[in-house]
């Protein structure tokens, strides 16, 4: 653990990145509007980039072991399972 | 030193009273304990309504029960065996006991939420059975509650829903526990593979635990938003979807056999070594094979949903990915086999429960590839054969590996030993019983006598009359078990702490244990199951230092 | 037990044994494998919102709309910078500076309180409009806007309940460093709290766009 002044403007150089996304997030339909489903996509790309920089600075994903980095990627790996195959039946029905 | 009967530790200070001593406790052996004194009444409670079942179903017709009676006791069977006994199962039971001893810890990571487990347990345990006494009586959905059934039933399904969101808890928080005790609390030297490989099946039990549970949790959860508020996901009149809650529903449901099975498994590899007096055959294909069957099995659930109106891409992904679950294990039976080949059997109770159980899995697990099969499957799709194939799996596969496992740790955790030959009658009753009351019900369901049904049509009489005998032989077999513990603990011989020359851990304590289970942590440099001419190689001094 | 206490090999080396009682390691994995758990159970409500999404895209686009951007904004905001400050609450506590602490972490705790006084007046909105799960005035809409809705109460809901969860911890944490439980050289309990609420944090950066912003 660090105990050195960095920290504080790591964390506040995150919190300016999350609140330009969070611009983004607002602005981006009156910049390119689409339809919902296609807004949907791209607002699912700027919250996946949110939730990178929370996961990797604010909960120090990025400073954790090997194993625990693996275990979130699994859980996350077999939600997306269960979206693939339970929308592989929607999409086919 | 005491044992862990005469002392304890408390969550909140210390008491007089010795019921509280056992309820606040926060020691994982009596935790077991406490999980076995709740379970074990529910089966027999659960048992008793399959019995009645069988009684109904001795002819044909009305016998005494009326049908919508009969969807309860179905329910209520289903319910109770799963949410309330098997699903905690082997892991809270056993696992709770056994898990600490085996890594050379002195408890779990978190034994103030072992406790609180339990009483998650047993607060749902008393929610699911309100519902006998309460409203319009048990639910009648069958133990699935399937939208949009379970939203328009005036049964009382609220309570059993609500037990089983808290079930789900108390199973969430105990695998929870064994993950992070699992990584953290393995005594000095002994890596991942040098774990007992019960510790393996616990191990990839406790992530399906932890990962499928919360999915049933939350669409349970919705199911009773549906009734009280009618919120719409799953009800058609809505635009809500019923197939949408199947596949919720099986995304838990089916790696929650592979839950009740893994620590079984586990079992089958602990005694196995013990009783042919070698080594385990194929040790790192075992562990591996238990955490392939855990992921492989993630991916299956759409099997159960084959005549669901599910699209035809679908259904043939899922019945591909149900085939290649079969293979790891399929891995783990040959490498048992391959464990007897040449090894000295002792045919011992655990054994014999053990092995009977390798024979009953084999068979259920192959019947499951026939039921994973798309052509046949929409033939054999709710009828007896699809009960049979659980059964010979869960009661013919889990439950003997769970005996075997009580018998075989049965003198560490009383200090008694139990008598043989009633042991090894207890098992013959149940093996020959086990198999007259199931193995028809195989044909009568090939031949096309439907599942969850009151009655049945004349022609399948003799099916259910050769299984109400197997029933009377299962029931029987089940209390010459229970008798049997009952004179071990009133008048059995003193165990010893090793009355099987096993290796692992467990044995080198006192029977019971005490309190801290070990007086030093020892280190581990060997491999779980090490025999030299069918002796341990592993001793250790007073001290525990290694001296062989 | 010590925490020193040792497994002696063969050759007589010294190997020291883990001790639950003290774990910062083991109880910082834990809450994370609690935070998978969460992860799932909310996936799986996000899966029914997107295969509601594809199946009634025009419908949820036009409901999307009926929701106001600007208090949901407002509330991404807040919730955002309480993470910010509770992270730095976290910070503080390790340093030695408590005070700073305890100030940070009471900030977190009411912008907490804000969020769900929004998300409160936003309910009450919707529900003086007769837009709630069963009423008569949603059910007599199309099938779109009923699971548009449907799933809105209750995802927000669940959330909002987390919410109420958190600032329970945070009460709690503010009554631990009182009591020594929480302090400088001992902040698992506080980084825990921490984590658990960027989690948090984390199912509305999800959830804000998908309700609010596909129909803007």
């Amino acid at each position: 653990m660090q105990h050195s002044a960095p920290d504080i403007a790591l964390y506040t150089k995150v919190l300016a990145g999350l609140l330009l996304l969070t611009l983004l997030t607002f602005v981006q339909p009156s910049l390119y509007h689409m339809t919902p489903g296609k807004t949907a996509v791209v607002q699912l790309v700027i919250a996946v980039m949110k939730i990178a920089l929370v996961g990797a600075f604010y909960m120090h994903l990025r400073r954790e072991t090997a194993y625990l980095k693996g275990y979130v990627l699994l859980a996350f790996g077999i939600l997306m399972i269960f979206f693939l195959l339970v929308g592989t039946d929607v999409v086919h029905s | 030193m005491p044992s862990f009967y005469r002392e304890t530790q408390t969550v909140f200070g210390t008491h007089r009273n010795p019921v509280l001593q056992w309820i606040f406790t926060t020691d994982h052996k009596r935790i077991a304990l406490l999980y076995m004194g709740v379970m074990f009444p529910l089966f027999f409670l659960a048992v008793g309504a399959a019995l009645t079942m069988r009684a109904e179903l001795f002819f044909p017709g009305a016998q005494f029960l009326q049908a919508q009676t009969y969807n309860q006791l179905f329910t209520f069977h289903g319910v109770t065996m799963i949410f309330l006994f098997i699903v905690p199962g082997i892991a809270a039971a056993l696992g709770n006991f056994v898990l600490p001893l085996q890594l050379g810890a002195r408890d779990l990571s978190f034994p103030r939420l072992n406790l609180l487990s339990w009483w998650l347990y047993v607060i749902g345990v008393i929610t699911a059975l309100s519902s006998l006494v309460t409203g319009h009586g048990f639910a009648d959905t069958g133990w699935t509650f399937y939208a949009p059934y379970s939203i328009r039933t005036d049964a009382h399904v609220l309570s059993t829903l609500s037990a089983a969101f808290i079930l789900g808890l108390s199973s969430i928080l105990t695998g929870l526990n064994f993950i992070v005790t699992i990584h953290r609390l393995r005594a000095p030297g002994m890596t991942f593979f040098k774990m007992p490989l019960f510790v393996w099946g616990l191990y990839a039990t406790a992530w399906i635990q932890v990962l499928a549970t919360p999915v049933v949790g939350i669409t349970l959860l919705l199911v009773i938003l549906e009734r009280t508020l009618g919120v719409g996901i799953f009800d058609p009149t809505k635009g809500g979807d019923p197939i949408l809650y199947e596949h919720l529903f099986w995304i838990y449901s089916h790696p929650a056999v592979y839950l009740m099975i893994l620590p079984g498994f586990g079992i089958v590899s602990e005694v196995l070594p013990v009783f042919t007096r070698r080594t385990i055959f194929g040790y790192r294909s075992i562990a591996v094979s238990s955490a392939s069957i855990a992921g492989i099995g993630y991916l299956v659930w759409g099997h159960h949903m084959f005549t669901s109106g599910m699209s035809d891409t679908a259904r043939i992904v899922f019945s591909f990915l149900t085939f290649l679950v079969a293979i790891p294990t399929g891995v783990k039976i040959f490498d048992w086999v391959a464990t007897l080949y040449k090894g000295s059997i002792v045919l011992a109770t655990p054994m014999l429960w053990i092995l009977g159980s390798i024979v009953n899995f084999t068979i259920g697990g192959l019947t499951g590839l026939t039921l994973g099969a798309l052509g046949t499957d929409i033939h054999l799709h709710d009828t007896y054969f699809v009960v049979a194939h659980f059964h010979y799996t869960i009661l013919g596969g889990v439950i003997f590996m769970f005996l075997g496992g009580l018998h075989y740790w049965y003198p560490k955790i009383t200090g008694k030993r139990y008598d043989e030959i009633r042991g090894r009658i207890a098992f013959g009753l149940m093996f020959v019983g086990f198999n007259t009351l199931w193995f028809p019900m195989f044909i009568a369901g090939f031949l096309g006598n439907p599942r969850r049904y009151f009655d049945y049509l004349p022609p399948f009489t003799l099916y259910h009359q050769i299984a109400g005998v197997g029933a009377v032989l299962v029931a029987l077999g089940l209390l010459t078990v229970l008798y049997n513990f009952y004179r071990g603990l009133r008048d059995g011989g003193e165990a010893g702490p090793n009355p099987w020359n096993a290796t692992t851990l467990e044995w080198h304590i006192p029977s019971p244990p005490p309190l801290e289970n070990f007086s030093k942590i020892p280190y581990v440099d060997f491999d779980p199951y090490e025999y030299e001419n069918g002796e341990p190689v592993v001793q250790f001094d007073a001290d525990f230092r290694r001296v062989r | 037990m010590s925490e020193h206490e040792m497994a002696y090999d063969r050759q007589g080396h010294p190997h020291p044994v883990p001790d639950f009682h003290d774990d910062y390691g083991g109880e910082k994995f834990g809450l994370w494998v609690f935070l998978m758990t969460e992860a799932m159970m909310f996936g799986a409500l996000f899966l029914l919102f997107f295969i509601n999404l594809y199946r009634h895209t025009g419908a949820f686009g036009a409901a999307s709309a009926d929701l106001n951007v600007w208090l949901g904004g407002t509330n991404t905001v807040i919730l955002l910078v309480s993470t910010y400050t509770m992270g730095l609450a976290t910070l503080m506590m390790r340093r030695g500076r408590t005070g700073a602490s305890k100030r940070l972490l009471w900030g977190t705790a009411v912008m907490a309180a804000v969020f769900l006084g929004i998300k409160a007046f936003e309910w009450s909105v919707d529900i003086h409009h007769g837009i709630y799960p069963g009423s008569g005035i949603l059910d007599a809409r199309d099938d779109g806007t009923i699971l548009f809705f449907g799933l809105y109460f209750v995802m927000t809901g669940l959330h909002g309940l987390h919410v109420i969860a958190g600032i329970a911890l945070m009460a709690w944490v503010l009554l631990l460093i009182r009591s020594g439980g929480v302090r400088p050289d001992h902040t698992i309990v506080m980084k825990n709290v921490t984590l658990y609420w960027d989690f948090v944090h984390l199912v509305w950066i999800v959830l804000f766009p998908m309700f609010y912003m596909i129909g803007a």
